[in-house]
């Protein structure tokens, strides 16, 4: 069953944690991230889960389409942020082209959801492990003088709350999995949980490390990594790119296999390869659409993908809503 | 069949995209590029000007620098017009060093810093200087070994002054500066003209009490003795006020005339006392343009409420 059926909770939590390591380090004082986490967590963790119950219920090609678009979206600023990156870091090495074919092609060998399953643990393992080294590597450069301690104000409070509020396409896809129990109400708060604090875990480390210069950092994950004591980082930056590259191309096969089961795509079983075509046209989609968003502003882009699945999720909300209300009148005339 | 005929889809479609690799992926060839090892900005005639210090690639010796200059009427053009003289791209990514304006005040630092944040951000940390007063040409003639020598002082002192750690206050900022013997130490504030200190000991004083520097060596009681010691910095708090101990370890005090006593115990008390009537100025003149390049705020936020802004401070040196 479980070789059938594998658990993509790791796969899930891993494209959470690239969000925050590709593009929302800086966003928010720590203090006023702790004191927004427990709302932030409640909304995004709701959405998911009324999300979970209205989508069988509602789900019909328009909508589907609409799911479809969001994941392509999210999928495509993933690799935007991973070529910004790297242009920042090897400037003029790597093009476009070369990150896409980076990222994509190890999709073609995580096409069977065991695969993403398995490649998700060892990944996210990985991560947590670099994560560790980073933060052992920058202890002796951590001042706790360089928490802010200035008023939380309204505006201060407005950020940290709508950035923990960022709903991703990885909270709603539970809703797809056919395993009912893996769409349950511990799957989606244990995202949003864990999502969050490893969010405001990223944002301390970063507070601790630049203090009030923390918003004007560029790739400020990155460059703390660099200057780590042990120079782990400084001498093997590769290492360290390889993995973040790693849990790119997961976050991806991951939504390739959402976007197979939105679009029915044939499959014998639950398992099943999803096929070469498929993937080698889900490959030339995303380039093109990658290309054709290099220049689009970004910080744009994000407010747009994050507004238009909110409004998504609202409208299967209300679908949904209205959906259950019909059928429980009709089978309570019955 | 069917089976060989993926696999051979397979191959053919990654065999493509290696070939699209090979041939159209690839960067430009590390030779084809000028490595930026320092940014030296300076200001002359009221023009920008900046010395860059490239490395030497034609040169076996990967300690051989060529330089090149630019101008302009503000850092950001006095780079590209640098840049532009270069017939390689340029490379920040190793660069780890940025020389400042002498005179440079907290608002010009932040344009520098704004500079340095678009174009060398790559750099893991770029460690600052205040340059001292010379000429373009002549930092243009002394630019590989004056990057050296701050190299060696950085080491020596076990200065820590990356962008990072400089940048850390929203309003305030303090760096090192170079000059001859060991080196100085600036504060700047917002608003404020900058605090600089030349002499030693105060200067060195105010870098381990920011957390900029771990290491004491300077001359004291007018160069009478000598002191070389590994310094770590406790903050706490009392009732009375924030008090902040210097311990001093591995310390290696010595007389160097005999118009010093010659025991230990006297030379400890001797640099206590000059170390606290250092604090008590450096204070005294912090307080004056307004800075708190200490966090002394911080400690008494934490530890003792928001209360008074005039709250007591005690300095004390103790010998581990």
């Amino acid at each position: 069953m479980k070789r059938d059926n594998p658990s993509l909770y790791a796969a899930l939590q891993l494209g959470l944690f690239v969000n925050v390591l590709l593009r929302v380090q800086t966003l928010f004082w720590t203090r006023a991230g702790i004191l927004t986490a427990l709302p932030g967590i409640l909304i995004t963790a709701a959405a998911g889960l009324v999300f979970a119950r209205a989508w069988p219920l509602v789900q019909c090609r328009i909508l589907r389409s609409a799911f479809i678009a969001l994941l392509l979206a999210g999928s495509v600023l993933d690799i935007l942020s991973l070529w910004q990156l790297y242009s920042a870091v090897y400037p003029d090495v790597v093009n476009l082209l070369g990150i896409c074919l980076t990222a994509l092609i190890p999709v073609a060998y995580l096409r069977r959801v065991s695969a993403i399953a398995q490649t998700a643990n060892v990944v996210l393992g990985l991560l947590l492990v670099a994560c560790a080294a980073l933060v052992l590597s920058v202890a002796g450069r951590l001042r706790v003088v360089n928490l802010q301690t200035t008023v939380i104000d309204a505006a201060a409070w407005k950020d940290a709350l709508f950035a923990q509020c960022t709903l991703y396409p990885e909270l709603l896809l539970p809703a797809l999995w056919p395993d009912h129990e893996k769409r349950g109400t511990h799957t989606v708060l244990r995202l949003a949980a864990f999502g969050t604090a490893f969010n405001l875990g990223v944002h301390l480390l970063l507070e601790l490390f630049f203090g009030a210069a923390m918003p004007d950092a560029q790739n400020p994950l990155h460059q703390a990594a660099r200057c780590g004591a042990f120079s782990i980082f400084d001498r093997m930056e590769w290492l360290q790119l390889i993995v973040w590259t790693m849990a790119v191309s997961v976050k991806l096969a991951l939504h390739l296999y959402a976007v197979t089961r939105l679009t029915g795509a044939p499959r014998t079983n639950e398992n099943s390869l999803t096929a070469m075509p498929f993937f080698a046209g889900y490959t030339v989609l995303l380039m093109f659409l990658s290309a054709t968003a290099r220049n689009w502003d970004f910080t744009l882009v994000s407010e747009v993908r994050n507004a238009a699945a909110w409004s998504f999720v609202a409208l299967v909300a209300g679908m949904g809503g209205i959906r259950w209300l019909t059928s429980y009148t009709a089978r309570k005339h019955a | 069949m069917a089976d060989i005929l993926h696999r051979a889809k397979t191959c053919l479609i990654l065999a493509g995209a290696a070939l699209l690799l090979l041939t159209g992926c690839a960067g430009r060839p590390l030779i084809e590029r000028e490595i930026v090892r320092a940014v030296f900005f300076a200001q002359q005639e009221g023009k920008s000007h900046v010395v860059l210090l490239l490395q030497d690639q034609e040169s076996e010796d990967s300690s051989d620098y060529k330089t090149a200059t630019g101008e302009g009427d503000t850092a950001a053009q006095a780079l590209s017009d640098a840049a532009a003289g270069l017939d390689g791209v340029m490379f920040y990514g190793l660069t780890d060093l940025v020389a400042l304006p002498p005179d440079c005040n907290w608002e010009e630092l932040r344009q520098f810093a704004s500079v340095l944040y678009e174009t060398a951000q790559p750099s893991p940390e770029i460690t600052l200087f205040l340059l001292d007063n010379r000429t373009v040409e002549r930092l243009q003639e002394t630019a590989g070994d004056l990057y050296d020598a701050m190299q060696a002082v950085e080491k020596k002192y076990r200065i820590s002054c990356g962008l990072e750690s400089v940048l850390s206050q929203s309003d305030q900022a303090a760096l090192p500066c170079w000059q001859e013997e060991g080196y100085g130490f600036a504060v700047l504030k917002q608003g404020q003209s900058a605090l600089r200190y030349v002499e030693p000991m105060r200067a060195q004083l105010t870098a381990v009490l920011r957390g900029q520097s771990r290491q004491l060596e300077f001359t004291f009681e007018d160069g009478n003795a000598s002191c070389r010691a590994g310094a770590t910095v406790l903050f706490g708090a009392e009732r009375d006020g924030v008090e902040i101990l210097l311990q001093l370890h591995d310390s290696d005090l010595s007389a160097l005339t005999d118009a010093v006593p010659r025991q230990e115990e006297a030379l400890e008390q001797l640099l206590a006392q000059q170390l606290e009537t250092a604090f008590s100025q450096i204070y005294e003149d912090t307080q004056k343009i307004d800075a708190d390049p200490f966090r002394l705020t911080f400690w008494q936020n934490c530890l003792l409420g928001s209360g008074e802004a005039d709250f007591p401070v005690n300095f004390r040196v103790e010998y581990t």
